[in-house]
């Protein structure tokens, strides 16, 4: 584990932001770091970045008690950002650079090397005010990265690109995994978290309310639900289902063509339910099962813990 | 490189090289010497004629001035300016009397009248020459200038004076004697040696004190221009965000320190460059006043002379400022413009942090500048009243007012050395305090947004634990 946050617990002086906050995140893998506004997500980051220090609790870094020296092996995108706007974006590209400890002959070099990349190598003189917003962030995530951290923690890292600068920005997200970087991400994207996050967390009301795989929270959150396209009529279709199955959602396309969404109940399988549909000679077109989207899971568990907090 | 300096490098490269700030240093000491220029010349009356109608129920326009202008000095003037009627006392060209012939009343509404030539009715009552404590009067359309006035006014009185010798039978010289004062010169004890002779030639404390005066007003101005800076610089950072990330990096103390260092140096830049600059522009431009400015020679220049009053009193100035104890004064100067420039910048960079905008800054900047004023103020009146009083040795005592106060008693050689010692050890730690405290309300303050700050909030900041 090149990252494990343990037990982390923070308040201010009227609220508590982390309540027992636990974490631990592989190398060189995506974390999506998920939750409502005000639910907590900053004050790790902060505690993360040394900022603020937890009231207990402690943050490992490759087993290793997080302390100054891990500032340089981190990179910080906030979700607020700016740059000083009467600055030349290539000086001030360099001084956040040094202030990150890399050597002004490094900087320099590491830096025409992403202004190349990102196409914009003759901006360097160029000051911030000139600039549009997205060439503002190109210079932030430059200067985010640039220093090679081990761990990047980027907070809602796509906002303010268009769609074409969006994917550059992924692509290269995911070019600094293979070259062996950890990533935090930090967003309410839920479509770029299920692109390319490995892992998440969702943290709700200072408390983490759930965390693992992607891939294993999106099946622990189906709900066995089938979309099935039929050539026939719906009653007939209805009445080829027994009790184990519940017709949740009925939709006619035209006389002949429909779309049922079907919940198979109790021990029964796909198999169970389409071979009772075979034997009621239903013609079917076509069966897909329905996966939770991100968005869908996120809502429920915050839904579902804000009802249990209140209930509390 | 340390980060540390790497902020000062910035903060301080990024203002030497603003147009404004460029601007500034070279046209800073031509718009000093254009401003004071055009005090002087505002405040500087205007030789103007003045057409002045006299109502007189005495005999002072007639006896009384032919009598004084049988003086020594009337005569240059009569010899000059023949009178050309019979009722017009023409005096040093510039007032012109005209006697009315006329009652008050009538007078009056002469000079009443809308085209009326007259720009003032002086009115001289028959009682006038035998009750001193009767008052002539002075009727305007404008407002005189004082010198006008005090012309006026002694040229009655010049007249009044020698109408009653002579009346009296009083012998002018004899008069004249008696009526001379003597002055008063305070000289302090310890310029003195054991049988009374000066031992140097020291300042005359008050034109000591306002040199002093000038240095603590240079003090006050660097402590708010720079304190400002520190301040919107500050909320600059704040405002654009820009925080978030340098703070991921370096420390808030140090984000803190290195923008007041680096402001700090910029200011003593420009201070550096303004005085070459009035050195060089003082060089230059002497000549062409035709004025030789050294001591030597304004004593050399002839005393007769009426204009020599004025002369003498130049170069008693300029001997003094020649005398002041420049080694102390300009050691201190430095190092209570660093101290005040350091304990206020702090208390500025605080306040840029505990805002999200300059317009909120108004409530904390008054209690900030109100011991600057104070001190000024205080000084200003303790100079004048009672120089080695207690108000100017707490004053010097505190910190807050230290810095404006202390070069004051130093340049007035009024003060001991153990006094600025303390003064300097209080002010030091002061400093610290004020750093520590606005460090603390700055590492809380640059991250807090949309949030009203109060004082009361600014307190619990700064016991927060870290």
């Amino acid at each position: 584990m090149i990252f494990e946050a343990k037990n982390i617990h923070k308040s201010y002086h009227n609220h508590v932001a982390l309540n027992d906050v636990s974490l631990s995140v592989e190398k060189q893998s995506i974390f999506g770091l998920l939750g409502p506004n005000g639910a907590g997500k900053t004050s790790l980051i902060r505690i993360v970045n040394q900022i603020t220090g937890p009231d207990s609790g402690e943050i490992l870094i490759n087993g290793e008690k997080l302390s100054p020296k891990h500032i340089e092996q981190i990179g910080y995108l906030p979700e607020e950002r700016g740059l000083y706007k009467k600055m030349q974006i290539g000086e001030q590209a360099m001084y956040l650079a040094q202030l990150k400890g890399m050597s002004k002959h490094d900087a320099k070099r590491e830096l025409l090397q992403w202004f190349e990349k990102f196409e914009i190598g003759n901006w360097w003189n160029k000051k911030v005010e000139e600039l549009s917003k997205g060439m503002a962030q190109k210079v932030q995530f430059i200067t985010t990265v640039l220093h090679k951290p081990q761990i990047l923690i980027l907070d809602e890292p796509f906002s303010g690109f268009d769609p074409i600068n969006a994917n550059l920005i992924k692509s290269e997200i995911m070019k600094l995994k293979e070259d062996g970087a950890t990533i935090f991400l930090s967003t309410h994207n839920m479509g770029s978290v299920e692109e390319i996050c490995d892992n998440i967390a969702l943290i709700n009301s200072s408390k983490k309310v759930l965390d693992g795989k992607v891939s294993d929270i999106k099946k622990d959150f189906s709900k066995n639900m089938y979309e099935v396209d039929f050539k026939g009529n719906m009653i007939g279709f209805a009445n080829a289902l027994w009790t184990n199955y519940e017709l949740v959602e009925k939709l006619s396309f035209d006389n002949e063509n429909h779309r049922a969404t079907v919940k198979i109940l109790g021990n029964n399988t796909l198999n169970n339910l389409l071979s009772s549909l075979i034997t009621e000679n239903i013609e079917l077109k076509q069966v897909n099962e329905i996966i939770p989207t991100m968005s869908e899971i996120f809502i429920e568990v915050v839904n579902t813990n804000n009802e249990l907090n209140r209930k509390n | 490189m340390n980060k540390t300096s790497l902020i000062i490098k910035r903060e301080y490269l990024t203002r030497v090289k603003k147009k404004s700030f460029i601007l500034m240093t070279v046209l800073g000491p031509v718009l000093f010497a254009g401003f004071f220029a055009a005090i002087v010349l505002l405040a500087m009356p205007k030789e103007e004629n003045y057409e002045i109608l006299v109502v007189d129920e005495t005999t002072l326009m007639y006896e009384g001035m032919e009598l004084i202008l049988n003086t020594e000095k009337a005569k240059r003037i009569r010899d000059n300016k023949a009178r050309e009627e019979e009722n017009q006392v023409d005096v040093e060209g510039l007032l012109h009397f005209q006697v009315a012939n006329s009652s008050y009343a009538s007078a009056i509404k002469e000079f009443q009248k809308e085209d009326g030539k007259y720009d003032y009715l002086v009115y001289l009552p028959s009682n006038l020459i035998d009750m001193a404590d009767n008052k002539a009067n002075l009727v305007y359309k404008k407002a005189p200038n004082s010198p006008t006035e005090t012309k006026i006014i002694s040229l009655i009185n010049e007249a009044r004076e020698a109408l009653l010798m002579e009346k009296e039978g009083v012998d002018r010289a004899k008069y004249d004697k008696i009526k001379t004062k003597v002055g008063l010169t305070p000289i302090a004890s310890n310029n003195l040696d054991e049988s009374g002779n000066p031992i140097e030639n020291k300042a005359e404390f008050k034109i000591a004190a306002y040199a002093g005066f000038g240095f603590s007003i240079i003090i006050v101005m660097f402590i708010l221009t720079f304190g400002m800076q520190v301040m919107r610089g500050v909320i600059e950072e704040k405002t654009n965000r820009i925080i978030e990330v340098i703070i991921s990096s370096v420390k808030p103390f140090q984000i803190m320190m290195g923008k007041i260092v680096g402001v700090g140096l910029v200011g003593l830049t420009q201070f550096l460059f303004w005085i070459i600059l009035t050195g060089i522009l003082v060089t230059v431009i002497t000549p062409f006043l035709g004025l030789d400015s050294s001591p030597e020679a304004m004593a050399q220049m002839s005393s007769t002379d009426m204009e020599s009053m004025v002369n003498s009193g130049k170069s008693e100035m300029l001997q003094t400022i020649f005398s002041l104890p420049w080694l102390p004064l300009i050691s201190s100067f430095l190092v209570y413009f660093l101290g005040g420039y350091l304990l206020y910048s702090a208390l500025y960079a605080a306040i840029g942090a505990a805002v999200d905008s300059e317009t909120d800054t108004q409530q904390f900047l008054v209690p900030v500048m109100i011991p600057l004023m104070l001190g000024l103020y205080v000084a200003q009146f303790s100079v004048m009243t009672n120089p080695e009083g207690p108000a100017m040795f707490w004053l010097s005592m505190i910190p807050l007012t230290s810095p404006v106060v202390m070069l004051i008693r130093i340049a007035m050689e009024s003060v001991e050395l153990w006094e600025v010692l303390l003064s300097i050890a209080i002010l030091a730690l002061t400093f610290v305090g004020t750093t520590w405290v606005g460090a603390r309300i700055y590492k809380t303050g640059i991250l807090m947004y949309g949030k009203k700050v109060t004082y009361k909030e600014m307190f619990k900041w700064i016991r927060y634990k870290s």
